[in-house]
């Protein structure tokens, strides 16, 4: 079978295929968390390995639990190519009638455009994250340890870690609960300068493009004689800011198109 | 209002892949809670474009909608709530 | 006007991914845990945390795409447990004589070819989880030492020996654990 490009582009940019493919995706991943709740370690371990190491482990080994994995990537794949057909046509032919309109009408117009580019921001944000990402998870920290990341002149230490436990509350099966984690990590590069980062749960460090996750800490009683330690996850992802740009792109464009309708409910209303 | 429910769920979402990425250093969380919300907010996606294209009247798309609030119910609620539990009348895990 | 073969394309991309992604040899997990197959009866073995270790037949060279990892000699003769489950594990498989190092008391044991090596001092007490004694780990000289306390990584990463996580993070993978 063979198409011409311009036949391809026409049929990319349908609306009825944006349709069928948002419906498609949904029934698919519907379909995909059921099997996903059965099977749970196949999947979790995602979070740890990049998409082609996946593959070649888990993914390609239970093709009829993972099935649909793949399905909904192709589905998202062919979703963003027709997204920026759509966007592409719809952006020109906007651009063409910008003096025969009124601003609101434009703004209005084109926020629906900027919220789907910022789709296809997202999703390509995902896609970058989960193939060119770095994860370097279970690195064990104790007091004034070091480890290296990736090259011997890049080190991370632990200088400082400290657990508060829960004293005096109401809530008397609590006392002696960890309250909060907080620990200083000195992190070394090659030109040997040293900088000193505060971590806490939810609450990472940024260095040199990695990121510093606390992922675990020890120990988690008081009174415990266990040597304290923290677990880091080191993360390089170049993924994560064209999310960020996405989801601020998204945020933006859903604003104005919702002041849009509300202005023009307002006007609607005042007119009756 | 279907329109206001569904920049809610985009800011959750938006909330959600921060929270996770901060936390957990990824923003996709590999089980099948962030699936359901997905799959929901593609089900709303997909009538919205419908609706807003004008491509169907509000009797069909009031269907989808209603299909969209039992999805809503079962896979966001309901795993909520637990079992119901009435003695000797009704006892079941409902997910 | 170009024109291509749509489905030429689409098999190109099909063939280029499953082959970009590297499919090595075979591969079976067990919950958290996993097991590559490699060439020439080396094995990745993934532990309870996500930790990888390579298991290598004594004698032969490590796969060079491996450098880095952990490597195990295998098959491993000399090992310390932690945890009294592993150690009935390693009973159920018929090499507790392996074990060479305990953290748990004589008195406390229920396993008696444990006891019994802990009389004849072929199994050494090495203390308490909390304070372990890395001298005399150091002169066992394990193969590997498997443990629920990550907290031990550093040290035993210092004194070379290799070890492995054997808990995981929810506790319902008991089942696991046992395969």
């Amino acid at each position: 079978m063979s198409i011409s490009i311009k036949n391809m582009w026409e049929f990319s940019g349908r609306w009825d295929i944006s349709v069928w493919l948002l419906f498609g995706a949904a029934v698919d991943l519907m379909i995909g968390s059921a099997v996903m709740k059965q099977h749970e370690y196949v999947f979790s371990s995602l979070s740890r390995l990049t998409l082609q190491e996946w593959t070649g482990t888990y993914g390609m080994g239970n093709l009829n639990i993972t099935w649909w994995f793949y399905l909904s990537i192709l589905l998202l794949f062919l979703l963003a190519v027709n997204t920026f057909v759509c966007t592409t046509n719809g952006v020109i032919v906007l651009l063409k009638r910008f003096s025969s309109m009124s601003k609101q009408v434009f703004f209005l117009r084109f926020s629906i455009h900027i919220m789907h580019i910022s789709f296809i921001l997202v999703l390509a944000g995902h896609l970058v994250s989960h193939v060119a990402g770095v994860n370097l998870p279970n690195n064990i920290l104790q007091k004034n340890g070091t480890i290296s990341v990736c090259s011997p002149n890049f080190k991370v230490g632990l200088k400082d870690m400290k657990i508060e436990f829960e004293k005096e509350t109401r809530f008397k099966t609590l006392e002696g609960d960890v309250k909060d984690v907080s620990a200083i990590l000195s992190f070394a590069d090659s030109k040997m300068c040293v900088q000193e980062k505060l971590i806490s749960v939810n609450r990472p460090a940024w260095f040199e493009g990695f990121s510093f996750h606390l992922d675990d800490f020890s120990p988690k009683s008081e009174g415990s004689k266990r040597e304290p330690y923290i677990k880091l996850t080191i993360k390089k992802d170049p993924g994560v800011s064209l999310q960020v740009a996405g989801v601020a792109f998204f945020s933006i464009g859903l604003s104005v198109y919702l002041f849009s309708v509300i202005r023009s409910r307002f006007n609607r209303d005042r007119e009756t | 209002m279907v329109i206001w429910g569904f920049a809610f769920c985009c800011m959750a979402g938006a909330s959600g892949m921060l929270w996770n990425y901060m936390g957990w250093s990824d923003t996709i969380s590999w089980n099948h809670y962030y699936f359901h919300s997905v799959a929901i907010w593609f089900y709303y996606s997909g009538f919205l474009h419908l609706h807003l294209l004008r491509k169907w009247d509000l009797k069909k798309g009031a269907w989808v909608i209603l299909g969209g609030a039992l999805l809503v119910l079962y896979f966001d609620y309901l795993p909520q709530i637990g079992g119901i539990h009435l003695p000797g009348v009704f006892d079941v895990n409902l997910y | 006007m170009r024109k291509f073969n749509f489905w030429l394309a689409l098999g190109s991309i099909t063939l280029a991914f499953l082959l970009f992604s590297g499919c090595q040899g075979s591969f079976r997990h067990f919950g958290e845990f996993s097991v590559m197959y490699l060439e020439n009866n080396c094995k990745v073995v993934t532990d309870g945390v996500g930790r990888k270790l390579l298991l290598v037949p004594r004698g032969q060279e490590a796969p060079k795409e491996y450098e880095g990892v952990t490597k195990v000699e295998i098959p491993v003769r000399k090992v310390v447990t932690y945890s009294n489950a592993d150690a009935a594990r390693l009973k159920t498989l018929g090499v507790v004589d392996s074990i060479a190092g305990v953290v748990t008391k004589k008195d406390d044991w229920y396993i008696p070819e444990i006891r019994k090596g802990m009389e004849e001092g072929r199994i050494v007490y090495l203390g308490e989880y909390t304070s372990i004694d890395y001298e005399r780990l150091q002169v066992i000289n394990p193969d590997v030492v498997f443990t629920w306390d990550e907290g031990v990584i550093p040290k035993l990463k210092e004194l070379d020996i290799p070890c492995v996580i054997t808990s995981t993070k929810l506790a319902k993978d008991l089942p696991a654990h046992i395969r």
